[in-house]
């Protein structure tokens, strides 16, 4: 995990899929259906836009300054000062962030599958597969994604095939069952998570070799696609097999998997998706406690990154076991805290940074015709 | 809570002792870092092993819970009547 690190763009596209995917493909589709019923899957395309606009934005910090970080590029655009007052917020949320997708992940075990677990025995021993895993650095972490990544994909595509027999077409009507209230209530969740969410990727993209910079922009956005497709299948499956109960059900692919049954050979089969569903979670951590150190290490001019992957894992697993402990809070958060806290740890400095490298080219030009 | 006091302790002695050379290499501002880290973990790791519902980032968070909930009805009004 050095500076020099490179990696090629289709492999910044597989880990930006992972991060997008990763948590969002087991807990999203149950928080939309059951605000929006029927029409979660139009929430979804309303937030897959604003996620569009958002990663227009970081493409276009990403071409005005290929070779630095938001938190580099920030200080040469608003200075030191003003850097690190945006961006204290932006760490803190971070370390939260990156203990709210463990904290996903116990809870997914503890109803799932570790039933008499301690929480603490399955968030301890995550971490230190994704500390180890960050130590490792982006390379390791990149060139280890496409397998895994076609390993999940693969998985949530063969649930959906399995449930066939269970799909109900008609349960997708209504369309719009309760008025466009909950249709953004539910856009609103999407947006927080994982839309907004995919800013912090600005602080990883210098990471890619400069001769890959000019394909990144399409496979970015095809990545992200990719990502809208996959949750927009999961959504429209669970609909269509759980009908009014897709909402009240957590989980619902692991939910969806629990019900396949073939001829008495393929059943209880949910096991070893939920494993495959649990890769997401964790490769997700990882790239996110990777950006974290990261930032940590450009925010505080650190030369040895290395050093602090271990402390900082080590607070956001303490974090995960001391907040937000109660299945309500956490609900509350994800659902309702998390889209605004996203918006003005995250989305507001990256708004303000392209607005300041706006006026500077503006500035420029300005004096260049004067 | 002896069990989390085990657990709590097993990690940071492992963390410690995989950091210890380079720790002994780094530059002062690394250490000065790495301490701050080490302070938030031991507080964290007080919360975590006692239970004690003191200050936390969550405490923090809370605050925002209040404005996301008014976004939340303006955006949809019958979720904050159901």
């Amino acid at each position: 995990m050095n500076k020099q690190e490179q990696i090629s763009s289709v492999q910044m596209t597989i880990l930006f899929l992972f991060y997008l995917t990763g948590s969002s493909i087991v807990i999203i589709p149950a928080p939309l259906t059951n605000v929006a019923g029927n029409a979660a899957w139009i929430s979804l395309l309303i937030a897959l836009i604003l996620g569009m606009l958002l990663l227009t934005g970081i493409l276009y910090l990403y071409r005005r300054f290929p070779h630095q970080s938001l938190i580099e590029y920030s200080g040469s655009l608003l200075g030191r000062g003003w850097t690190v007052l945006l961006f204290i917020p932006f760490v803190c949320v971070m370390f939260w962030h990156v203990a709210g997708i463990v904290i996903e992940i116990g809870a997914f075990f503890k109803t799932t599958m570790l039933k008499e677990s301690p929480t603490y025995a399955v968030n301890a021993l995550l971490f230190v597969t994704i500390a180890l895993t960050v130590r490792a650095g982006i390379e390791a972490i990149a060139r280890m994604a496409p397998l895994l990544l076609i390993l999940m994909f693969g998985f949530i595509f063969l649930v959906c095939v399995l449930v066939a027999n269970l799909y109900h077409v008609e349960y997708l009507l209504p369309i719009v069952p309760s008025g466009i209230g909950p249709i953004f209530h539910a856009a609103y969740i999407a947006y927080g998570f994982p839309y907004a969410e995919l800013v912090v990727f600005a602080i990883i993209l210098p990471c890619i070799r400069p001769k890959d910079a000019p394909n990144v922009r399409k496979h970015l956005y095809f990545g992200l696609a990719a990502n809208g497709a996959t949750l927009l299948l999961s959504i429209i499956c669970s609909i269509m097999v759980l009908g009014p109960l897709s909402g009240d059900l957590k989980y619902s692919l692991y939910q969806l998997a629990r019900l396949i049954f073939i001829r008495e050979t393929i059943e209880r089969i949910e096991s070893v998706i939920g494993f495959s569903l649990i890769v997401g979670f964790y490769f997700k951590a990882s790239i996110l406690l990777f950006i974290l150190v990261r930032s940590v290490s450009h925010l505080l001019k650190l030369s040895n990154e290395r050093l602090i992957v271990f402390p900082v894992a080590f607070v956001c697993l303490l974090l995960s076991l001391t907040t937000y402990t109660n299945e309500a809070t956490l609900e509350e958060i994800v659902n309702t805290t998390w889209p605004l806290l996203n918006n003005v740890a995250y989305v507001c400095p990256m708004l303000l940074l392209i607005v300041a490298a706006l006026l500077r080219r503006r500035g420029r030009k300005m004096n260049g015709d004067g | 809570m002896f069990a989390k006091l085990v657990c709590f302790a097993a990690l940071a002695f492992a963390m410690l002792v995989c950091d210890v050379s380079a720790f002994g290499q780094a530059r002062f501002k690394e250490r000065a870092v790495y301490g701050g880290l080490l302070v938030c973990i031991f507080y964290l790791g007080f919360l975590f092993v006692t239970e004690k519902r003191w200050p936390n980032l969550d405490t923090l968070f809370n605050l925002f819970t209040g404005p996301a909930k008014r976004i939340v009805s303006w955006l949809n009004p019958t979720a904050s009547s159901s």
